[in-house]
């Protein structure tokens, strides 16, 4: 069976599988990279004829000194253990590598590749850690499979004088594939099944949250404070950190292309005049809120009937505490139980879970005073100065005036929307910031000097010109969600979506939200992709969502949705189940049934890209020339030539499915001597095909058009008598 | 035939199953859901496992074709027909291994090493064969009673075993280690026959005049007796008789007063070797054993040197027999070189004072160089 003669390179794959897999998850692709290619050096280095593996010692120091160095790091950051494991598991299997491969070495690099996903896992969830797993997990399994056979064959043969001949009956390759495949369609379905079934939050952090929910994507480069007067550009990837879906009251999706939300991150009420800085009050006012999965907490009231939006938002990769709203929330509910502080004054959330975190907000906006709202007052800045020379000339432009002991007027509102209109349309916005010069102000230096800024100076801009003549205002920072993705019907939020606005008090509890950045200016300072690579982008981002959403995310609540119990906390088990058992057995099977498929389906669908891709690949190594000729070059012949030695690799197929594979070590025509025990005829045509590829292959001499038709005629017999031979093996 | 089936799990599979039980609690703890899934992948595993290696061997036989004999050092062949009867699972990775029956003498392992075959692969409905390949360390019957059909595929986590205990037992007879010998030492000692220059009862070209015939078409002009064919009127040729071959015989003195066996099995290793060599260059040996009912006349062939071999692999060094004095008729082989191989001290009563000796401690020339003696150890 040649299938494990190939055994090496399914190895070799699952090493770098899980090297892939890991440092992806780690963002250190570079060094996967490099440790697949020192790797493959090593096998390079031990193929080749005569050649001695390192000393075992050198290399036992080696793994002494990568585990030393995992350990220290370990006790050094315990957060970062997973880490520092994967690192220890990297730096061995590489070693693994020089050292002359034993059953025993093939089988430690096979699970130290496993161990390594694993640790994958436990480090992101993101999409392509999963594609590489959902690669990996198969071809460790049929891997593992033929480490069964491999280590029969080597201690079979391990007398080396006279090793026995170990073959399989014909068919074997397609029995072993169609293991596999049985094999592995089972596990898919049986571990979506436990997958759907398990009910989730029982037993969360009971032996800490060290290893909670990892990151799904990238960690959001999200800033909770602004710092004015740094120059340099501001260039924030295209990664996605966050998604986001609206739905009006009725459920329905309230999400369009013209339609943009800002998610309020960081209130930042405070100005450092020091350090040009704009911050948070800090983390007086916040009150503790434990809240279990599920289950909605409520947070603020309702006001009229203004109407109430739903927010799913899940932060792939949650590294600071701040969690995202919009205007009034109302209530919150997690996937699973968590502690949150939150602000009533500033309506500020803020959770220290870490990793992927997903809830579901209910949020209203608010368009009237709201008597009895308690909040802090924020002192009047820049009340006297250039700021508020110009503030008031933009009141006298717009024919308003405003008393700054006064803390509320009829006109607030208005005023706020004057300097925002300025702003808007007298300044530019850039990306490009330059250093203040001197002890100029910031501020000063954007509003009168530079007169252009990015969305942070805006921001601070309009805040600082609101506070000078009284009006209480602050500076929000968060995201801007403007990218809707109309297949999944969701809004993508990336790292370059980071937006900076203001909020002004207009009223009585009525904060309302102004954006001073020229939309124009924002809009082109994101260039989106058009054509073909939009639409394809957007199919990723789709199936990049559906994976968050649907795998990843997938928590109790849409658990207890696809077996059609009710929503709830988790202390309501034993209700759900009592409601189950209620049910009939052949309502409970459509239940159990509808959700393993839709489970399967999730996984199927995202499994399937990843088998496809790998397809593909395989396709294009036997199709694309320059591969073949790559080939051809290996064997150090010329392609003409190569090409002519199709013949010997068909036979050489057909002695494997007669279960007689030719050893890797025996040349042709010994082996052909050796067939004659199975039969004559097969025997003396091997020999016959044998030669005319010593002709080819040793004596570099082309074969004539007849001896081509030779060997097909020779390959012919073989059929002939192979089927022969497998009427007369048939059981009677 | 009894068949008696069993499972077990590796330290390997206890690994496999607390390590997935450490990722079902890490799933739990942490909530990860690709933790939830390859815990579901693990568990689904270890019950493929059981599943695929238990109806793998479900409807498996197996059928032993041993040979008749072996030699100590050289490899022996099991072979097996294994048939799978399953109409459509396939068997995969099956070990075949030899066991020892209880009651098989504890010797029987120094004898035959435990013989291992492996077969990948069985389809469904289909027979294969297999072979372990095993040398004999040691000479005297093989009894080959048990074999058992193991399979841990695909993961490796856990085995499934049959036992089969067949009813009738395979008797394999292992010869002695026979090792390169000097054929000029040899010859040297078969030259003593030679001595005697007695013709052998073979026509042929011989100097030894036998008689008269008439020609025939053919016949060498050489061979014509010119001077009986005048008397006669017709052509007559001479026949002459071929000279005796040379004839050694072997005599093993197996002394009794050392309980050193690895010498005494040296001993019987240096006797077969020269009674193979003796017969592959053409001299005629026989074999005689002192105590031992083994009297084997000189002669020649495969079979001879096959009948000799056979009866020194059955000495039994514990028989009281074998310390009986000599019975050796010298007389009747007066007319054979004599070789006389000593397990320990030299006894000349046992064989005639002409013969030559060898002691097995020490064989002197007897052993082509480097040639090492089956128990060095002992030797030293």
């Amino acid at each position: 069976m040649t299938t494990a003669r190939n055994f090496d390179r399914w190895l070799f794959t699952c090493f770098a599988l899980g090297m892939l897999s890991f440092h992806l998850a780690q963002s250190t692709l570079i060094v996967g990279a490099f440790a697949i290619t020192v790797g493959l050096l090593g096998r390079w280095l031990l193929a080749r004829p005569g050649a001695k593996p390192p000393p075992r010692a050198l290399l036992n120091l080696l793994v002494i000194a990568a585990a030393a160095i995992a350990g220290l790091s370990a006790i050094r950051d315990p957060e970062r253990f997973v880490e520092a494991i994967g690192g220890l598991l990297t730096w061995v299997q590489v070693v693994k590598q020089f050292e002359q491969p034993r059953v025993r070495d093939h089988a430690q690099v096979l699970i130290m590749s496993v161990f390594l996903s694993i640790s994958a896992i436990l480090t992101s969830n993101a999409l392509g850690v999963g594609l590489l797993i959902l690669i990996h997990a198969p071809i460790a399994v049929w891997t593992a499979m033929l480490l069964q056979l491999e280590a029969g064959r080597r201690a079979a043969t391990r007398d080396r004088d006279a090793p026995p001949v170990v073959h399989a009956a014909p068919g074997a390759r397609a029995h072993l594939r169609a293991a596999l495949v049985l094999a592995w369609a089972f596990a898919m379905a049986f571990s979506v099944g436990v997958y759907v079934v398990v009910p989730r939050g029982l037993g969360a952090d009971v032996i800490g949250g060290e290893f909670s929910s990892p990151g799904a994507g990238a960690v959001s480069g999200f800033a909770q404070e602004v710092r004015l007067g740094q120059s340099g550009e501001i260039a924030l990837s295209e990664d996605p950190v966050l998604d986001l879906v609206v739905l009006d009251e009725e459920g329905r999706n309230d999400g369009g292309p013209d339609k943009a939300l800002l998610l309020r991150g960081a209130v930042l009420d405070t100005y450092d005049e020091d350090r040009h800085t704009w911050r948070s009050a800090g983390v007086s006012g916040f009150s503790a809120e434990n809240i279990p999965a599920v289950f909605p907490q409520q947070l603020l009231g309702s006001v009229g009937r203004a109407e109430i939006t739903t927010l799913r938002i899940t932060i792939r990769n949650k590294q600071n505490e701040i969690l995202f709203t919009a205007d009034r929330p109302l209530s919150i509910a997690f996937d699973r139980e968590t502690v949150i502080a939150w602000k009533r004054e500033t309506r500020e959330l803020r959770a220290r879970r870490s990793g992927r975190v997903s809830y579901t907000l209910e949020t209203q906006r608010a368009y009237n005073p709201i008597p009895g709202e308690r909040y802090e007052i924020l002192p009047p800045l820049f009340t006297e100065g250039r700021i508020r020379e110009l503030t008031e000339q933009i009141l006298a432009e717009n024919e308003l005036a405003r008393d700054p002991g006064q803390r509320h007027s009829d006109d607030d509102s208005r005023i706020a929307r004057a300097i925002e209109r300025y702003l808007q349309t007298n300044l530019a916005y850039t990306t490009i910031m330059t250093q203040p010069a001197g002890d100029e102000h910031p501020i000063e230096m954007f509003l009168f000097r530079t007169q252009q800024g990015h969305c942070e100076y805006f921001a601070a801009a309009m805040a600082a010109m609101c506070r000078s003549i009284g009006l209480e205002a602050r500076v929000i920072s968060g995201y801007r969600a403007s990218e809707f993705n109309d297949i999944a019907g969701h809004y993508v939020v990336r790292q370059s979506d980071a937006h900076s606005w203001v909020e002004v008090l207009v009223d009585q509890g009525l904060w309302r939200t102004y954006d001073p950045s020229p939309p124009d200016g924002v809009a082109a300072s994101r260039p989106q992709p058009t054509g073909l690579t939009a639409r394809a982008r957007q199919v990723f981002d789709a199936v990049e969502h559906a994976w968050v959403s649907w795998v990843v995310g997938f928590d109790e609540q849409a658990r207890t949705a696809l077996f059609g119990v009710p929503r709830g906390n988790l202390r309501n088990i034993f209700p759900h189940l009592d409601s189950l058992s209620r049910l009939s057995p052949t309502q409970l099977v459509v239940r159990v049934v509808r959700a393993a498929l839709v489970g399967l389906a999730a996984f199927a669908i995202t499994a399937a890209s990843g088998y496809i891709l790998a397809a593909a690949i395989s396709w294009l190594r036997r199709r694309v020339p320059a591969l073949r000729r790559r080939r051809a070059r290996d064997q150090g012949l010329p392609p003409a030539l190569s090409k002519q030695l199709s013949f010997y690799a068909a036979l050489l197929k057909k002695l494997d499915r007669l279960g007689a594979p030719k050893p890797e070590w025996r040349p042709p025509l010994e082996h052909a001597g050796r067939l004659a025990e199975l039969d004559a005829e097969i025997a003396s045509a091997t020999a016959a095909l044998a030669r005319l590829y010593y002709e080819v292959r040793f004596g570099a001499r082309p074969l004539s058009a007849a001896e081509l038709d030779r060997a097909e005629s020779l390959l012919r017999d073989i059929d002939r008598r192979a089927a022969v031979i497998g009427r007369r093996d048939a059981p009677r | 035939m009894a068949v008696r089936r069993s499972q077990s799990i590796g330290g390997v599979g206890i690994l496999y199953i607390v390590i997935a039980i450490l990722i079902g609690i890490g799933a739990v703890n942490s909530q990860n859901n690709l933790l939830f899934w390859a815990f579901g992948i693990a568990i689904a595993m270890v019950l493929v496992s059981g599943f695929a290696s238990g109806s793998a061997l479900l409807r498996v036989s197996i059928r032993r074709h041993t040979p008749r004999h072996a030699q100590v050092g050289k490899p022996l062949f099991i072979r097996y027909t294994i048939t799978n009867r399953a109409r459509v699972v396939p068997a995969f990775a099956l070990w075949i291994r030899e066991i020892p029956a209880r009651d098989d003498p504890p010797e029987w392992a120094q004898r035959l090493p435990t013989a291992l075959a492996f077969c990948p692969h069985v389809g469904p409905r289909k027979s294969i064969h297999a072979e372990a390949s095993v040398t004999p360390t040691r000479r005297g019957h093989a009894e080959l009673s048990s074999l058992r059909i193991a399979s841990s595929f695909p993961l490796g986590l856990s085995e499934k075993r049959i036992t089969f205990s067949f009813d009738r037992t395979s008797k394999v007879l292992i010869r002695p280690r026979v090792v390169p010998v000097r054929s000029t030492f040899i010859r040297i000692a078969a030259s003593s026959s030679l001595e005697s220059d007695a013709p052998g009862d073979v026509v042929g070209r011989g100097d030894e005049f036998f008689g008269l015939r008439e020609y025939r078409p053919g016949d060498s002009l050489r061979r014509i007796a010119w001077r009986a064919s005048a008397r006669s009127d017709n052509l007559v040729v001479r026949e002459d008789l071929l000279p005796s071959p040379a004839r050694l015989m072997v005599a093993l003195h197996l002394d009794r007063a050392t309980t050193d066996h690895d010498l005494d099995e040296a001993a019987i290793s240096l006797a077969a070797s020269v009674i193979d060599k003796a017969s592959r260059i053409g001299v005629d040996v026989g074999l005689i054993v002192r105590g031992a009912p083994i009297d084997i006349p000189p002669a020649r062939g495969e079979r001879h040197v096959a009948r000799a071999l056979d009866a020194l692999a059955l000495i039994d060094l514990d028989d009281p027999a074998l310390e009986a004095p000599s019975t050796v008729a010298h007389t009747s082989r007066l007319r054979c070189g004599w070789l006389v191989v000593h397990s320990g001290r030299l006894d000349r009563s046992v064989g005639p004072a002409s013969a030559r000796r060898v002691q097995a401690a020490n064989p002197g020339a007897l052993l082509e160089s480097a040639t090492p003696l089956p128990s060095p150890e002992a030797a030293a």
